[in-house]
């Protein structure tokens, strides 16, 4: 296939739309073609709706002119996540502290002449009604103990403060400084929020627009030509940020959209990095960001003279550590530190020909000797000097090729979106003005009477599809009742086994507690018998400490007593971790059943769905256009497109997030904090049933009774919420996808009888009118099959460019 | 040194293309112009209309200098010069019917101005009488034959010359603008200006897909396929086997294009930095031959 250039195509998209919009203004300019929006009729443009569609078209052509390149940066904290996204920037818009920072995702839009970040968060409003909420919710007894079990720094106690004075959150912040006291509580209150179970506002800031973004202008891009675009760095929560559970649908989301995704890794760290998790984290982004992934190899300043060499990292990280998911040439070791203060230093010079006072301004140490070493006084006022030591920094630190590709890749991507959005619109209009413009020609020599048996065929073709709306709406229930149906069943099966397994650890745990007190009894003899540690050694040996276990002598053993006895704390929390383990596998085979049965019952929908109503759907077409035909008329309509009916998301995604958001807040909700401190809380609240009795004496007895309660409640807990999620994930968009497919379709039927009716008032003109009407419409129409084909094929050639490897196309 | 030289019947660009003469011969006629006083034919000082005027005209100073000596009124001048070039240039219907209108028309310019000599009225019906021949002429030729038979013809000819790599000199597209102004002067243009819409539809039709196919094996592409119009459809060719000339013709053949109504005659032609707004940018064989088919025979087409 002959390489088509995207530049090419969006010049292309850009012509298409000057056409289209030069042809509708010109149908509005000229009398008679356009008429007045008239109540209970639909014509296919009138007065009101044309300018829209004008607007429309210009939103498309203005987006194509200014595109919107999103840069998705990816990267643990630690991975050194902030700095890489300063070295971009060129001067320090995230505060490099010792903890994780983006608790919301946060946009950098490169603006130039703004050389001091300026943090606009115009979207404040959900954050401060829960900042309201809290200040509720901490009055309450409950939390002011919970508050008192957090760890207690300067911070909390800042942004407690901030909620008891009901301080509101700003829209905008300037400068460093503010933005980084704005991130900080802005995290903080993800943490707290979590603590105190209340939910934080995600869905509010899961849209591009509705983030808080960082205006300044970008070093590096500072003479880019403003026609390429303008490119926004997207930071997002790192794997093991708070919030991060809520976030996870919404952060592929948004991967999936980003123009070019950049995922930071760590060079020291990146043997030990390897393992399952960070790969697996690694893969996800690849399989979501392909073909425009790139990584940064970051810290590749302390590499010593015995480490790999770049080459040798790029291969590491391509086949190694992503198995093949990127390319060798897309791995970029590079340090951002030097990258930072180099494209920092470069930026003040340019905008006040000198560096600051390093008294006042740390970093310029940090340059200074990055740059010269420590005899650095000597040389930091030579400008000249400093100049050229920058870009000798810059260089070494390797950021200059990723960027570049980067933003060319990402540009790409970008043009690619825009035109795929600008030849969807075109093709519409494109149909919509041969439609119209052809019947309102072909009408005028047609009778009256001819026209209005055209119409009212056309009213019994809106009845037709309204039936067979309603039989799916039938359908529709028929599907979610078989879904609640076999959800039922599972969530009794689930409830079954996980108390079945309970039993099974009850059993267990008695048998361990009979060992001890036989044990016990013989070790006040002689050391106990190997057998006993072969039988229940491999499963809870290295547990429980068999040695001091149980108090001397006076424990009798009762092998129906619901309450197990541990001796210490380890002990009862294995055992329980045991115990959850088991629940949890209970959970995850059972959503797996789940995850089938629902995939099968939405399936079914779908092939009855394509079956059924895009059958009658066509062939209500099919009748239309040929009585349409054998009247001389030509239409081309369509069927509505299906998609809007599948769900966007497979089952299995729907039901892990349903799944895994319950299980946290059921089995991990007091997990949160140290270790310690969750063995406290777990054995601390009666939700649970551990009670530790007494303490004092060192050992720990666990209520089978309490634990098959709570397990139960918790289950149920789980599966309470599946009924809004089904609401939530499948019966709404499935509704409102057919809905929406309906009313496109009946709305296409219906502008068609519309223009018919415009065409019988058009009659009432005298016949010398009529034939210049004619004439105009005629010449109006000339070039709107070119254009429609033209706009056709734009579409075909930019649909492979959204999947594939963009950067090639660049 | 080339570009200088003037351009005669036996000129490769003129064996290139036929019609060249032909085209040259009608615009002489229509530039002869009873309201000029003492009007020379029109004649451009430089570029390729001067060096057609230099080469069919014969630019021997000798035969110059008879010419002015013995005809001093411009109109008698131009006359003389049309009844010769008529009779030698000419071939086609499509050029004597052009010529017969224009000197129709002179004949009733000349008939409501007083002051032209006798002389010129006769040479105008001399002229009549002579393209009435012609006319005549080519009719019994035509006769000889069918009709449709002289259209495949004249088809074959055209595609036979862009398939032996003669069009070579032009660009992708300008290739396919060449072969149907060849058509347009010649029997097929002859057909469709003389047939019912519906068969001229046909016609051009069965054109279009034999352009179509042509350009797409010329591009190395599938006929739906598409490729950058400017960098690609539009590019003008180099090397030595390119003619000279070959863009200059072009551009004087597309001389009658405006960039609104004929998008693609108009670039195809005359090049412009500034391509107009109905010319995609990115074509297609088929989206190009359709195009132009019906820009050069169509209905809103000079023809």
């Amino acid at each position: 296939m002959h390489e088509i250039n995207i530049e090419l195509l969006r010049e292309e998209a850009q012509r298409l739309l000057q056409v289209e919009i030069e042809l509708l203004e010109k149908m509005q300019n000229e009398p008679g073609v356009i008429s007045e929006a008239r109540k209970g009729e639909q014509q296919t443009f009138d007065r009101t709706s044309i300018p829209k569609h004008i607007e429309v078209l210009q939103g498309e052509l203005a987006k194509l002119e200014g595109l919107e390149m999103v840069l998705a940066v990816v990267g643990t904290m630690k991975a050194g996540k902030s700095t890489a996204i300063n070295a971009i920037v060129g001067t320090e818009v995230l505060p490099n502290r010792n903890r994780p920072m983006t608790a919301l995702p946060t946009l950098i839009r490169h603006t130039p002449g703004q050389t001091e970040p300026l943090l606009k968060f115009n979207n404040s409003h959900p954050i401060n009604d829960l900042i309201s909420t809290l200040h509720n919710v901490i009055q309450s007894p409950q939390s002011k103990e919970m508050l008192q079990g957090l760890d207690s720094n300067r911070d909390m106690d800042e942004l407690l403060s901030l909620i008891t004075n009901q301080t509101l959150f700003n829209q905008t912040y300037q400068g460093a400084d503010a933005i980084f006291g704005f991130l900080k509580n802005l995290n903080d209150l993800v943490r707290l929020s979590s603590e105190l179970e209340v939910d934080f506002p995600f869905s509010s800031y899961d849209e591009i627009h509705e983030m808080p973004v960082i205006e300044v202008e970008f070093a590096q891009l500072r003479e880019m030509d403003q026609a390429h675009g303008r490119l926004t760095l997207l930071d997002t929560p790192g794997p093991n940020e708070s919030g991060q559970q809520h976030l996870r649908k919404m952060l592929k989301e948004q991967l999936s959209k980003a123009s070019a995704v950049l995922a930071v890794l760590d060079f020291t760290q990146l043997k030990s990095d390897a393992d399952a998790e960070v790969r697996k984290e690694l893969e996800d982004i690849a399989s979501v960001a392909e073909g425009r992934l790139y990584t940064l190899v970051n810290k590749f300043d302390q590499k010593d003279r015995h480490g790999d060499n770049e080459e040798q990292v790029k291969a590491f990280v391509a086949e190694n550590l992503m198995q093949g998911l990127i390319k060798k040439a897309d791995v970029f070791p590079v340090s951002s530190r030097w990258g930072y203060l180099a494209n920092r230093a470069k930026h003040e010079i340019f905008l006040h020909k000198r560096l600051p006072d390093p008294e006042k301004q740390p970093w310029i140490v940090d340059f200074a000797e990055e740059a010269f070493g420590r005899r650095w006084e000597s040389k930091i006022n030579d400008i000249e000097e400093v100049q050229h030591a920058a870009e000798q920094l810059w260089q070494d630190s390797l950021f200059s090729k990723p960027m570049e590709n980067v933003i060319r890749s990402a540009h790409a991507r970008a043009a690619a979106f825009a035109i795929d959005s600008a030849a969807a619109k075109l093709v519409d209009n494109a149909e919509k003005l041969e439609n119209f413009l052809g019947l309102r020609e072909t009408a005028l020599a047609k009778s009256s009477r001819e026209l209005q048996q055209q119409i009212d065929a056309l009213m019994s073709d809106i009845g037709r599809i309204e039936s067979s709306e309603k039989t799916t709406q039938r359908q529709i229930n028929d599907t979610l009742s078989s879904i609640s149906e076999s959800t039922s069943k599972v969530f009794e099966k689930i409830e079954k086994n996980s108390l079945d397994a309970l039993n099974e650890y009850f059993k267990e745990g008695k048998r361990i507690e009979r060992a001890h007190a036989a044990e016990k009894k013989s070790r006040q003899k002689k050391q106990p018998a190997p057998g006993i540690k072969s039988t229940f050694g491999a499963f809870f040996s290295p547990f429980f400490n068999l040695e001091n276990s149980f108090e001397q002598g006076d424990h009798d053993f009762n092998p129906e007593n619901p309450i197990i006895r541990c001796e210490n704390s380890k002990e009862s929390k294995t055992l329980m971790n045991r115990i959850e383990k088991s629940v949890e596998g209970e959970m995850k085979h059972a959503e797996n059943t789940m995850q089938e049965a629902m995939a099968a019952l939405l399936n079914d929908f779908n092939v009855n769905f394509k079956n059924d109503v895009v059958i009658s759907a066509q062939k209500i077409i099919n009748d239309m256009k040929g009585r349409m035909t054998d009247d001389g008329f030509s239409v081309n309509i369509k069927i509505p497109s299906i998609n809007s009916v599948s769900l966007g998301f497979s089952a299995d995604e729907m039901l892990q997030d349903i799944i895994q958001k319950k299980t946290e807040t059921v089995i991990y909700r007091r997990r949160q904090k140290g270790a310690w401190g969750g063995v406290c809380k777990l054995f601390g609240t009666k939700d649970w049933g551990f009670e530790n009795y007494e303490e004092e004496e060192n050992y720990f007895e666990i209520d089978i009774r309490k634990v098959k309660e709570s397990v139960t409640a918790g289950i149920a807990k789980t599966f309470d919420g599946l009924g809004n999620s089904v609401t939530e994930y499948i019966e709404q968009p499935l509704k409102k996808g057919t809905a929406e497919f309906f009313n496109e379709f009946k709305s296409k039927i219906e502008q068609i009888r519309g223009d018919l009716l415009q065409s019988i008032r058009d009659q009432e003109h005298s016949k010398s009118e009529q034939a210049a009407l004619s004439k105009r419409l005629a010449s109006l129409k000339k070039n709107v099959p070119a254009t429609l084909h033209d706009s056709r094929e734009l579409k075909a050639d930019v649909r492979p460019l959204l999947n594939a490897e963009a950067q090639v196309l660049a | 040194m080339n570009e200088m030289l003037p351009i005669t019947k036996d000129s490769d660009i003129c064996r290139v293309l036929t019609c060249l003469p032909e085209k040259f011969v009608v615009d002489f006629a229509n530039g002869i112009d009873v309201a000029r006083d003492h009007q020379r034919v029109q004649r451009a000082n430089t570029g390729f209309g001067a060096r057609l005027y230099d080469g069919f005209t014969g630019k021997g100073k000798r035969r110059q200098d008879e010419v002015n000596a013995s005809l001093i009124d411009g109109m008698e001048a131009s006359l003389t010069w049309l009844t010769e070039l008529s009779g030698s240039l000419a071939q086609s219907n499509l050029a004597i019917a052009r010529v017969n209108d224009r000197v129709n028309a002179l004949k009733l310019d000349v008939a409501r101005i007083a002051n032209f000599s006798a002389i010129t009225r006769q040479q105008l019906e001399t002229l009549t009488t002579r393209l009435d021949e012609h006319l005549d002429t080519l009719g019994r030729e035509a006769a000889r034959i069918d009709f449709v038979q002289r259209v495949q013809l004249n088809l074959d000819q055209v595609f036979n010359k862009w398939r032996a790599g003669h069009y070579q000199s032009f660009s992708l597209s300008g290739r396919c603008y060449a072969a149907l102004e060849e058509l347009r002067w010649g029997a097929f243009g002859d057909y469709c200006r003389n047939t019912s819409a519906t068969d001229r539809q046909r016609f051009m039709d069965d054109l279009a897909n034999r352009a179509m196919a042509q350009l797409a094996s010329d591009a190395g592409l599938s006929s739906k396929e598409r490729m950058g119009t400017r960098d690609h459809w539009l590019i003008r060719p180099v090397g030595q086997h390119v003619l000279s000339d070959a863009s200059d013709a072009l551009a004087y053949m597309g001389d009658w294009s405006d960039r609104e109504s004929v998008p693609f005659v108009f670039s195809v032609s005359q090049l412009p930095d500034d391509l107009p707004r109905e010319l995609p940018r990115l074509s297609s064989a088929q989206r190009v031959a359709e195009a132009m088919v019906y820009e050069v025979l169509g209905d809103n087409s000079h023809a």
